[in-house]
Formats: C-alpha cells, structure tokens, sequence
C-alpha cells in the first residue's frame, strides 16, 4: 500500500505505457509533446528540408536565447517571483560588452562584465522586491525601463564590432563536433538547472519559498536568500543569452530585445508552471520553447507571411492555456 | 488634533477634512505632479507656457482613456495585457472599413465594435474557461498583433477618401480644451460615478476585495467580470480611434512600443493594488498625468527619448514604494 | 420551545458526490422556527458539503429541498438568499477595504433613482442593525479596523439585512474568547424569539448543550441520528460521531523525568509580558489558554518567528532571536497551529513535505540523494501509519489527520530535543487525535521534551505532566501534575473575570 508504485497493474512494458499514457493525457508536458510532435510529423512530410540536421540546428540555435532565460525564469517563477526586465538587458549587456571588446580585445573580460551586469541588474531586482516589499511584476517592469534607458544612455548608435577577435564570433556561429555551440550552450544550461531543481536541496527550497513562504521559513529555509539567487541567477542567464545573441548579430544594439521577456515569460508559462509559485517544470519549458521555435521555423519553410509567426505565438499560447485549465477542471484541481 | 483647538467650530471641521484628506492616497499623487510640475517650470522655460499643457493633455487622452477600462478591470482583480495590440486593431479596421465603404460613419462603427468583441472573447475565456487573465491577455497581445501583421502585410494603410471631419476632431478644441481631452474627462467622469455610486460600482470593489464573499452574497461574479473585459477592451478601441484620428493612416504597429506597460505603470502608479479591491479612479488620472507630463518635460528639455524611460521606471518604484508606505500609516491610524 | 407546524426547512434524502467520494449519501434535516439545530460530526462527515448545498454554491445529485413547505432548487447563492437563507461561515466572508455598510448590505445595496447607492439609508439602517446586536460603531469604518468577534457580529447584521429566518452559523465561536461566545449566544438567543431558525454547526459538544435545542450528527456523509439535547447524553454523541466507543483517547504514560532541555526566562514580545516556563526531557508540558490569550503567540515567540526579548535556551545553550534556523539546528521544533497556512506545501508530494527540514541530511554537496530520501519518508509513513497512495502523491489530497501526521513525521526526521505542538489536534478527526496524543506519548518516553499550547481544555487535562495556564499575556496559575488539576480551577485561571464556566 505504501509502496509509490502501487498505484498501476501490470509489469514492465505494460507499466511503462500506462505511465507514458498518463504523462501524455494528463500533464501539460503531454500536451505540449503531443502538439510538438504533431506539428514536427507535419512539416517532415510538408517540407523535405524540415527534418535535415542543418534545419533542426538552425531551429534549435534561434530558439536558444529565449531558451537560455527561460531556464532561469522557471526557477525564479517557481520559487514565487518573476523578472519582467529580461528584454531590456538583451540590449544593455550587448552594447556595454560591445564596447568592452573594442577598447580591450580581451574576450574573457568581456564576457565577465556582461556576467556581472547580470548580477548586478539582479541583486536590484531582488533588492527592490524583496526588501522594498514591491511587487515583483511592478519592480522588475520598472526596472525593464531603467536597463533599457541605460542602454540608450550608454550609446546613442549601434555599436560595431572592431575587435574582430575569432573566437567572440564563434559563440553564436560556431560548431563544436557539428553541433552549433548555441545548442551546446542550451542543452548544456537545461541539463544543469534541470538537475538543480529536481536533485539538489537549493531545488527544492525553491519550491518550497514558492509554494509556502511561510512554511519555508519555520522549517529553517534563508527564504529571501533562496529567492535572491533566483532573482541574480534569471538575470545572469539573460546575460548569457546577451552575449550569445550579440555574437550573431555582430553590434550592440540598444533597442534590440523589445517583447524577449513576453516571449520568455510566456514560454514558461506555457511549459506548465504556475504565475502563484511553488509548482513548474522546467521539461515543460523545454517543449514550450521548442514549440514556438518549431513554428517560427515551419512558417518560414512554408513560405507562409512571416508575419504568422507573431500571431500564431499568440493563439498557441491561448491554445495550451486553454486545454490546461480544461484539465484542471476535469480533475477537478481548480 | 487637540492643536486646533476649541475656536470656530466651522474652521476645526474643515481644517480636521484638510489634515484627513492630506493622508489620502490621492493628496499625495497631486503633490507628487505638482513637484514634477514645478520642477520642469525651473529646470525647462519652454514649460511655462500655457500651450505645453493643453497639448499634453491632448497627447495624454488615449492613454487616460485606454486607463479608465484597465482599472476597472484591475479592482476586481483581473487584467488585460493585449490593449496595446487593441489599438492597432482599431486603427486597421477603421481605415480599411473608410477606403471599403467610403463611409466615415461606417468606418467608426467598425472601429469601435472590435473592442466589445475581443473583450467578449477575454470574458468568454476568463469566465467560462477559467483561464489565467494575465497568460490569456499576453497571448491575445501576440494573437492580435499578429493578425493584424498578416493583413496589412505591415503597411499602413492611407485613408483614401482623406476624411478631415476626422482628423479635425483630435485637433479641435472645445473652449480652450482639446476635444480629445474632453472626452476622455467626461468617459472619467462617468466611470467614477459607476465605480462610486452604483452596486455595479461596489460589486467590482467587492469581487476584488474578496471575491467569495462577493459570490456566496448573491453577486454575479462572472456577468460582472465578462463586462469588464468588454469595457477595458472598448476603452482600448477608443483610444485606438483617437490616435487613428491624429494620423488618419490605419496604423499595424499603433501601439506597439509597450503602450500596456506604460498604461498599466500610471494605474499602478495611482494606486490600484495589482490584487485587485483597491485604488480610486482619480489615482489613476493623476498617476497617468504624472508619467505624461515627466515625459513630455524631458522632451521638451531634449533629454534622449528613451532615457525617459529611465526617469519613469524610477518613479514607479517611488511610486508604489509611497502605497506601500501609506497602507502601513493607515494601518497604524486604524489602531 | 417550538410548536408543532411546518418546518422552516426541510432537507430529504441529500446526496452529493465528488470525484473519488461520497461527500453525502442521502441524509435528512429539518429545522423549525424558532429553533437551535445544532449538526455535528467528524471532519468529513459532509456537514460543510451540506451548508454548501442550502447556500446555493453546490447543487445536490438527490433529494429535496423543502422552504416553508414548498419545493424549491438553488442554482446559485442569489436563489437562496432569495428564500432569506443565509449562512454565517467560518472562514469570514468579508470584503476587508469595503466599509462596514457595504459589507452589511453586499450584493443588496439600498439604491435610490437611476440606481444609484442610497449612502444615508445605507449608513441608517446599517446603525440600527448593529445597535441591535449590541454595536455601537460608525458603520463607514471599513472592516479591517474590527475584531474577529465585531466582525462576526458584521456577518450577523448582515443577514438580519435580508430578513434572514433561516440562519446557518458554521463553527461561529472558533476564533472567539469565553465572553464573545456568551454574547453570541445571547444575540442567538434573541433571533430565535423572533422566530428565526439557526443551524448551529459545531465540533464543540459543550456549546451544543448551552444553545441547542436539538442535535443531528453526521457520520461518513450519513445521517446517524436526531434527538433533542437535554434527552442526549455527552458520551452518546461521542459514540456517534466516531462510530465506535474512544476508550483511550489520551494514552499518557508516566516517563522518566530527565534534565531540564528547554529553559524560557521572562520572554516578551507580541502581548507575552515576561512569561517563564521550562520542560524537562521525558515530560510533556500544556501551557493551556483562551482566544487572544497570547498562548499561539508564545510558540512564535520561542522558535524565534516573532522578535522577543529574554532569553531561550536548549541544553544550556542560547538560541538566537528571529532564527528559526538556529532554533532547528540546536534541537527545537514546532508545529504551528494553522496548519495550512504555515505548515504545507500544498502543491508538492507528501515525500517533500515530510523531508523538508531534514533535506540535507540525505544530501551531499547539495545533491539529494533520492534513494535514502524515498527510504526516509517510507519509513516514516509506515511509523505513523499515514494514509497516502504513494510518497509521490500530493499532500492537497491527504486528509487533515494524514496532513497533521505527514508534519509531526517532518520533525520525527530531525533529531530533536523538544517539539512544540500549537494546537496539535485542530480540526483532525478523533482516530487521528489518539494517535498524534501516542506519538506524543512515545516521543516522551525516548527522552524528548514536548512543550503543547492550546486552547483546548480536555485536550491539556488529557496529555499534560504539568500545565501552565497563560492569561492576557502573562503566568495565571501552574500545576504541577495533571492529577492535582480541575477543569474548575484551569478555566477560572484562564478566564479573566470570574465568570460563568460552561
């Protein structure tokens, strides 16, 4: 009875499935596979470019900005709080790195100053929220207009790249064994926090902040401490996606990232994880961000209006809310 | 109190009003813009003349009107992310309904009718789907935009027939007030005295305060909230219809440079608490006012565009920092 | 008493289901006019489910619902305001920024022409209403600014605005001290002489006999029986209600007494004014009190939730103000008295609920490690016998004694010295009560010191070695042994005027 497998029949294969056909039916992860691997069958027969490793890299290499802070924005979400100031820092870490590079040629101290805006921009964010007692929402969408006017106050034009260093480049363009190293990067940044979050007692204090502040802190857990570093941790991984984004674009821009955070909040929205805390997942995540970059990809492939894409984010999103909340109510988890 | 002392009965009650009145919410949003008023008239001679606040506050309309909606979806607890994309909606299809039918009228109606059916179909989804109000509105944000895209292939569209009736209405004044302006005082006007003097009013406080209480109390909770969602999408449609006016062109990115965020950074601003169930109408006008005129001042003191955007997140801190602040005094007098 | 006529309201055959229970499987109720119906039962008997049904907010599978004689179907709250039902619930209903009027009159403003609130009606007949119930208070504060008992009263108010005769009071007294709960019965006492029906829900069986007339109990979504209270014996509800005679609710054993662990000296903080007290290994101590006593506020007080002067100290040593966690780490425990609000995480499985303080133990460097971890909480769900599908299921879908069992087990994982328990059995049912009371028991006996507070009065005669009774904040009376002890005496201490004593 106590046993945690109790709950299914049957042995080996046939408890696999029943298991496989729970997660597929009754999880938002499910549904979004499904949705994903519905739309993946489609354009492989639709497109015979579709499914070639050139285009799946393709796919996976613009997705991997968003997909970089969305890992982080799952952790802060989860742990009760959000950054809505992501976007901005797209184009403030782009050009002060930018210009770092030009006037040092030195990578390593470029890449560390654009790491340690993320800290900063960060440690204010959970500075503001956590000890001003703000709004989470409120301070960081504040703080989404203080970056980006740092950003424009920081340089009036675009920033070219002078440096030329060959290895800079290589972030965003380059190949390690075939793979682009976006994708590395990406797949990398999944694997760790996924292991963070479902192994690590930092993973679970995260969940538990969430879920109950309170409960948190009479059971011994820093609260605001745990949530600080999901707050610097969200905001030196859009850092990482700054610089890996100012690698394809070759200049700091200052206007560049506008709605990166819409895109990166409603990715994990999307993937399953809760706006009050204390529940998400970060495969979830994961498939979310791999849908909206499967269907950029496939509207491109498919001649279709470019301007699809926009609009079709938009009803996707409703799409999986949608069917959450149908899900919800069946299992009557309201 | 006892420093007033005995003296005219009359002079104590309206001096104890005054001190009353100072500890409100609002008193200090007005001293707020007032200082950010007297601030630029030092630091910007071009402020002191009397045409710069006429034109702001024809300038600031679509944002007061699109405002009107977002609170009182806000108080009782729900919100709408997608207004910025309302406005291009509106734009679009008033200019193409003006070149279709060659009807100034028709194109209006048309216009303004795509704000009761988006906002039904918000209602539809929050009410009957019990669907997240924040994720469906950032999708509808994306959804709109997007459609809209499609159809003008990110073209604006010219009004062909060059309605000037039309135009001339932003431009026009009543009086020494701008028609814009006019309008969106007497939309204020007339939600404040819904939200204050009618049980539809009260019914939104209650459902944002508590909105079980407000249920099991016999209060339609859903009819109430799918209203709401078509008057915040309708005053959206507005202010679409009043920034279609100052350009006459049909416009696929009206809008698009966080218009929601920055509607939505005034109503907090003025005090509507993001819970829902608190926070006045008159908040939200001054907290607009404030956010405008900041701007409108750095820009006439040449201050880059954006580092405007510097200025406005830091008094959002300040802003919501002063509420936060207020609640714990009134917690305090309350004792 | 009342006359033989027809039933205020009269409930037939209800029955309700949910996904995976029985909520009710067709019971009766009646109530006359004029008349305290009081209706009892477990947690889980379905009495919540029922108060549901009557309120409009759930519609029942079958039966009737009968108002007066007639037949009628709510399909919202609105149809059975409609029929001057209203239910007082326990959890208050209130909208906290809205003024006292408005929260009296929601949902049924008075309005003057073009629909517009008529504020001078609205305010008067606010007053009266209020005055009535014995409140004299401006009716534009806004409801914040009240007492849980003014408050209460609020609710009262507003449903005599609707000319309510049927009222519904769900655990009314839950959150009020002794002389708030003998005004409420007096205001009780004046509805029914004007022929207003009350449904009085309660777990409490003392105030059953203080203000019922008549008494059904609920079993299991049952009807089990109805009898007037004074032909009803205390020990038949009892046997009702549990099914089953509790012989050995409280199961306390003498132990040996040990050295002194926790030692608290001239603790202040909150509206604790130097309060003492310490606990020795083997020993279970009650620091027992009313409502607004302060004795909730004394555990957070101690765990260093809430800042306090004076000193604490565990084995000797001092534990820091305001750090749960050096409190944790230096051996000290504590289940706080809501068990929802400060003690589940109720998304996450019951194995991460138990495991939450002791995480670290089955981890290295950070990383959990999952197999000594799921070892862990097995062992401890089979200890405690704790009802659960799997250590992956939720803890929302426990029941109330599972959640309180699933958190005693997250200290049981921690090696403590002493555990305090705020108000260990609230609205758990009676089977899960002894067995929390044995675990105390065998915690005891392995040397632990368990420190209770509570405010209920069987519950500290039942398991205490020795009980402090805590008044307004300060000692009001100790005894050193529960034999030495009266109900009497402990609740004259804990009262503040010599008053009546139920």
């Amino acid at each position: 009875m106590l046993d945690s497998s109790a709950d299914t029949s049957g042995t080996g294969i046939g408890k696999f499935l029943t298991r496989a056909a729970h997660w597929l039916l009754h999880t938002q992860e499910g549904v979004l596979f499904f949705i994903v691997a519905a739309i993946w069958v489609f354009l492989t027969i639709q497109s015979p470019v579709f499914f070639t490793g050139r285009n799946i890299g393709v796919l996976l290499s613009q997705v991997s900005m968003t997909a970089i802070t969305a890992v982080g924005m799952t952790i802060l979400l989860i742990s009760g709080e959000i950054d809505a100031s992501v976007g901005s820092m797209q184009a403030f870490v782009g050009v002060v790195v930018m210009s770092v590079l030009n006037s040092t040629s030195n990578l390593a101290l470029g890449i560390v100053v654009g790491l340690a805006i993320g800290v900063a921009v960060g440690l204010i964010n959970s500075l503001i929220s956590l000890r001003l007692g703000i709004n989470s929402l409120i301070a960081t969408l504040a703080m989404l207009s203080i970056v980006r006017g740092a950003a424009f106050g920081f340089t009036e034009a675009s920033i070219q790249n002078t440096h030329k260093i060959p290895t800079f480049t290589e972030i965003g363009n380059g190949f390690f064994l075939g793979v682009p190293w976006p994708i590395i990067f990406f797949f990398a940044v999944f694997l760790i926090f996924y292991f963070v979050l479902s192994r690590t007692t930092f993973g679970r204090f995260v969940h538990a902040v969430g879920a109950n502040p309170e409960a948190a802190t009479l059971a011994g857990i820093p609260v605001r401490l745990v949530k600080m570093a999901g707050f610097v941790l969200t905001s030196v991984l859009a850092a990482f996606s700054a610089i890996i984004l100012l690698s394809r674009l070759n200049s700091g821009q200052n206007g560049i990232g506008a709605g990166f955070e819409l895109e990166a909040i409603g990715a994990v929205l999307l993937g399953g994880t809760s706006l009050s805390g204390g529940e998400g997942s970060m495969v979830g995540t994961f498939l979310a961000v791999l849908l909206l970059g499967t269907l950029k990809n496939g509207i491109v492939l498919l001649d279709i209006n470019s301007s699809w894409q926009v609009a079709v984010t938009g009803l996707i999103i409703i799409i999986a809310v949608l069917l959450d909340a149908r899900r919800r109510r069946r299992l009557g988890q309201d | 109190m006892a420093v007033l002392g005995k003296g005219n009965s009359g002079n104590s009650v309206l001096a104890r009003g005054l001190a009353r009145w100072l500890l409100t919410r609002e008193a200090g949003l007005l001293i707020l813009l007032l200082a950010v008023v007297v601030l630029f008239w030092i630091l910007e001679p071009s402020t002191r003349q009397q045409r710069v606040y006429w034109d702001l506050l024809r300038e600031i309309s679509p944002n007061l009107i699109a405002a009107i909606g977002v609170t009182m979806l806000m108080l009782a607890g729900e919100f709408d992310l997608s207004i910025g994309s309302m406005l291009a909606v509106t734009s679009v299809t008033t200019v193409v309904v003006f070149n279709g039918t060659d009807s100034m009228w028709l194109g209006v109606i048309a216009g303004l009718a795509t704000g009761p059916i988006v906002g039904s179909i918000h209602g539809y989804l929050v009410t009957r789907q019990k669907m997240n109000s924040l994720v469906t509105t950032l999708g509808s944000l994306f959804a709109l935009r997007g459609m809209v895209y499609v159809y003008t292939n990110k073209t604006p569209i010219v009004d062909e027939n060059g309605f000037y009736d039309f135009q001339d209405a932003y431009y026009n004044n009543l009086g020494p007030a701008p028609l814009p302006f006019v309008l969106a005082i007497i939309l204020v006007a007339l939600s404040l005295i819904v939200l204050t003097q009618t049980e539809f009013g009260r019914n939104i406080y209650a459902i944002g305060g508590n909105e079980t209480a407000a249920r099991v109390s016999g209060i339609k909770v859903n009819l109430i909230k799918f209203i709401l969602f078509v008057i915040c999408a309708s005053s959206a449609a507005i202010s679409g219809m009043i920034l279609t006016m100052q350009t006459g062109t049909g416009y696929f990115d009206s809008g698009s440079s966080g218009f929601e965020l920055i509607v939505i950074a005034g109503v907090v601003l003025g005090g509507i608490a993001l819970s829902g169930g608190k926070g006045s109408l008159v908040g939200t006008v001054l907290g607009i006012l404030i956010l405008g005129m900041t701007a409108k001042g750095l820009r006439l003191m040449g201050v880059n565009t954006n580092m405007q955007l510097m200025v406005t997140g830091s008094i959002m801190i300040l802003a919501v920092f002063m509420h936060s602040f207020h609640d714990r005094i009134s917690i305090f007098r309350k004792r | 008493m009342p006359s033989v006529q027809k039933p205020l309201l009269q409930l037939t055959g209800i029955a309700k289901a949910f996904p995976g229970t029985k909520a009710l499987k067709g019971v009766d109720f009646s109530l006359r006019a004029g008349e305290v119906h009081a209706l009892i039962g477990e947690n889980g008997a379905g009495k919540s489910t029922l108060i549901k049904i009557i309120a409009g907010l759930y519609q029942q599978d079958a039966g009737t619902i009968e108002v007066e004689g007639k037949k009628v179907a709510f399909h919202s709250p609105a149809d059975s305001l409609e029929h001057r039902i209203k239910v007082v619930y326990q959890e208050l209903d209130l909208v906290p920024d809205l003024s006292i009027a408005e929260n009296v009159f929601l949902g049924n403003l008075p309005k003057k022409a073009l629909r517009a609130v008529d504020w001078q009606a609205l305010y008067s007949r606010t007053s009266e209403l209020l005055l009535d119930l014995g409140l004299d208070i401006d009716p534009e504060v806004p409801i914040s600014a009240l007492t849980v008992a003014q408050q209460q009263l609020v609710e009262i108010a507003r449903a005599l605005s609707r000319q309510a005769q049927i009222i519904i009071m769900d655990e009314p007294t839950s959150a009020l001290s002794q002389t708030e709960i003998e005004s409420l019965f007096a205001v009780i006492r004046r509805l029914q002489g004007r022929g207003v029906g009350v449904m009085y829900v309660s777990h409490k069986l003392d105030e059953i006999y203080a203000i019922a007339d008549r008494v059904t109990v609920f079993r299991d979504g049952e009807h089990i029986a109805t009898e007037a209270v004074a032909d009803t014996r205390h020990k038949d509800l009892v046997t009702w209600m549990v099914g089953r005679e509790v012989k050995d609710l409280y199961p306390r054993s003498p132990a040996v007494r040990g050295d002194v662990l926790l030692e608290v000296d001239s603790l202040s903080g909150g509206n604790i004014e130097n309060f003492s007290l310490n606990v020795h290994a083997g020993e279970i101590v009650a620091v027992f009190g009313l409502m607004g006593s302060g004795v909730h506020n004394l555990g957070r007080l101690i765990f260093g939730d809430m800042p306090r002067a004076g000193s604490v100290r565990l084995s000797g040593e001092e534990i820091q103000a305001q750090s749960p966690m050096d409190a944790i780490r230096k051996g000290l425990g504590f289940l706080t008295e809501n068990r929802k609000s400060d003690g589940l995480l109720l998304p996450l499985s019951v194995k991460d609920n138990i495991t939450l303080v002791s995480v670290n133990n089955y981890a290295n460097l950070m990383v959990i490690n999952g197999q000594e971890e799921r070892r862990a909480t097995t062992d401890i769900i089979k200890k405690l016998s704790i009802k659960t599908p799997g250590i992956a299921q939720r803890i929302r879908y426990l029941s109330g004694g599972n959640q309180q069992k699933s958190l005693v087990g997250r200290w049981l994982l921690e090696d403590l010295k002493v555990l305090m328990f705020s108000e260990p059995t609230r609205g758990i049912d009676v089977g899960s009560k002894a067995e929390i009371y044995r675990l105390m028991d065998d915690m005891a006996h392995q040397g632990m010191g368990i420190l209770v507070l509570s405010t209920e009065l069987p519950e500290v005669m039942g398991i205490a070695d020795r009980i402090i009774i805590i008044r307004q904040g300060k000692s009001a009376g100790r005894w050193i042994s529960r034999q030495e002890a009266n109900e009497q005496d402990l609740m004259t201490a804990a009262t503040v005027q010599m008053e009546k004593v139920i």
